[in-house]
């Protein structure tokens, strides 16, 4: 366990790191050449550039720079939107959150019965088509499907909100606020669940198929206990440490995934952050917003870590 | 179900080969140069109607499976030879070696994979094929990982042992021997890297950060998204096609790799 933290602990000082030297190191990159490339600019003002961002300074002041602005949490300014950038990533996380949280939900619970139920065709060999479907729903690009979401519901129909996470200038409060954001939610929530449904599904299906052939399920079936209850209660329980193993996994994939969705519904979150940093070329904005979302992968990877001993008293004992 | 879906998969992909390969030949018009009105309806001229700069869309479509199959199969080559190169070499000779790729293979799965590409392709402006090489330097890991366990294992089989026994050195048993039980492994993560990638390369022209310069499925998103075309009646002859192009691919790669999924584990039951 000591030996897991200390991995941590390695992977992020990694990822602190790589942030500082990305920007720096790529070849063309718009922080060295931010002020020489515009020719338009005056010695001064190119001065003064430097000057905002610290790159008149060494390499290695510019990093003990860096470093001291992400432990006392003061990141600066962002340019493009004129606020500190703590307050616009504070402001951000929980609504990707929350996107994240639900979306997840919905694909684990649609992916993990479609799962069972493809294996209960099975028996009758009618499994593939339905496999097959499910195979082609996950194939569409997620934005696309987002996209098409957008104008059959939102513009043709009229029924679900397209934009944002909740009514601008409404000024609704208590239950009518919550009700809002719901209905703001379902759209995106929609969206990213039928590009991770397959992770589920495929995960559902191998995982039941895995203990298929074990003593205790023959027993089950010597016993005359039903198809349904084999399924649910024996088979189950073996499916779920595969499934979230994969659901830990995903977390990253899901918040990778919101970073397109949020662009396609302007959902108020990181990946909209990111996004709009990187169209007003707003990089240091850019860079601290993938650093978190960086940082949350790797504590959703620790948490799966420290859960797994809970869930599969196998891993316990060794 | 696995050698009928492998051939169907087959069927479509050679397809879209010969659409892309003879796309600028058969496309009714040149979608750079035949300007008409835009923002007209399908017709019997034009198909799909035209764009927002009276571009043909259909001709649009059938170009835009060229970027979408090169930049799949050359992110999918470059993610291969490093995946491979770690993972075998890692596997095969263990030790401080296996030790220190293993912890950069972990290090490069934790980072998370899109917003890292979307950071880097915002940082580096390119050609075409930028975004390929991107996205191969960056899909490796997953890849390595497995034929890193896979090559231990091999390591393990009695015939390696008895070749090795008999003398022969670490290079001929890895290229003769090794290397070859790895194909059908390499063949599958090979499949799924090419499908990540024609994904991958559409979802970042859709959001501007493609090469600009080409015409793709993404980049024909970009701009029907950002002329609204799903506000009005267009989106049903803008924004539907390229999607389902790239549906159609993408699943039929699927298909394919179902079956080299089978052959590379063939414990495994669908």
């Amino acid at each position: 366990m000591r030996k897991k933290l200390i991995w941590y602990l390695i992977l992020t000082a990694a990822v602190v790191v790589i942030n500082f030297f990305l920007p720096r190191m790529l070849p063309g990159s718009p922080l060295r050449t931010l002020g020489a490339d515009d020719t338009t600019l005056t010695e001064i003002e190119r001065a003064q550039i430097y000057q905002a961002y610290g790159l008149h300074l060494p390499m290695h002041r510019q990093f003990g720079v860096y470093l001291r602005s992400l432990f006392t949490g003061d990141l600066g300014v962002s340019f493009s939107r004129r606020a500190p950038i703590t307050t616009i990533l504070a402001a951000a996380l929980p609504w990707t959150a929350l996107l994240s949280i639900a979306s997840t939900i919905v694909s684990l619970i649609a992916g993990s019965l479609l799962g069972s139920l493809s294996v209960r065709l099975r028996r009758r060999g009618r499994d593939v088509p339905f496999i097959l479907t499910v195979a082609l729903i996950g194939s569409f690009p997620a934005f696309w499907v987002g996209m098409v979401l957008i104008a059959i519901f939102g513009v043709n129909l009229g029924v679900l909100p397209i934009y944002g996470a909740y009514s601008m200038w409404s000024g609704y409060t208590g239950i009518r606020h919550v009700l809002d954001v719901l209905a703001h939610m379902v759209l995106p929530v929609v969206t990213m669940s039928v590009g991770s449904l397959m992770i589920f599904f495929t995960t559902m299906r191998a995982g039941l198929l895995s203990v298929l052939g074990e003593d205790y399920i023959k027993l089950a079936d010597a016993r005359g206990l039903s198809r349904r209850r084999i399924l649910f209660f024996y088979q189950w329980r073996n499916a779920v440490i595969p499934v979230f193993t994969v659901l830990m996994m995903h977390l990253g994939f899901v918040i990778s995934g919101s970073i397109i969705i949020e662009a396609v519904f302007s959902y108020p979150g990181l990946g909209t952050v990111l996004y709009q940093a990187v169209l007003a070329r707003d990089y240091p904005l850019m860079q601290y917003s993938f650093l978190l979302i960086a940082l949350v992968v790797i504590i959703a990877n620790l948490m799966a870590d420290l859960c797994y001993p809970i869930l599969d008293p196998r891993i316990r004992k060794t | 179900m696995n050698k009928k879906t492998l051939l169907i998969g087959c069927v479509i992909f050679v397809l879209y080969i010969i659409i892309a390969i003879a796309a600028p030949v058969i496309v009714p018009h040149d979608p750079i140069r035949d300007r008409v009105q835009p923002h007209v309806p399908p017709s019997a001229t034009h198909i799909l109607g035209t764009n927002d700069i009276g571009g043909d869309i259909f001709s649009e479509l059938l170009i835009g499976t060229r970027q979408s199959l090169l930049i799949g199969f050359t992110a999918a080559v470059i993610s291969l030879i490093i995946g491979v190169l770690f993972g075998v070499m890692a596997g095969w000779f263990g030790g401080w070696l296996d030790e220190c790729l293993t912890a950069i293979t972990s290090l490069c799965i934790t980072i998370p994979f899109f917003p890292l590409v979307i950071v880097i392709s915002a940082l580096v402006r390119g050609g075409s094929l930028t975004p390929a090489v991107i996205l191969g330097l960056l899909s490796w890991p997953e890849t390595a990982r497995i034929l890193r366990s896979q090559t231990i294992a091999i390591r393990e089989r009695q015939y390696i042992q008895y070749i090795r026994a008999m003398g022969a050195g670490s290079y001929y048993t890895l290229t003769r021997h090794v290397l070859r039980a790895l194909v059908p492994m390499a063949a599958y993560r090979f499949i799924l890297a090419f499908r990540a990638g024609v994904l991958a390369e559409t979802t970042l022209s859709f959001l501007g950060l493609g090469s600009p310069q080409v015409i793709s499925w993404g980049n024909m998103l970009y701009f029907a998204q950002a002329r609204n075309a799903f506000l009005t009646g267009q989106w049903l002859w803008w924004v539907l096609p390229p999607g389902i192009a790239l549906m159609g691919l993408v699943f039929a790669l699927l298909l394919v790799s179902y079956y080299f999924e089978q052959a590379a584990d063939p414990g495994l039951e669908r």
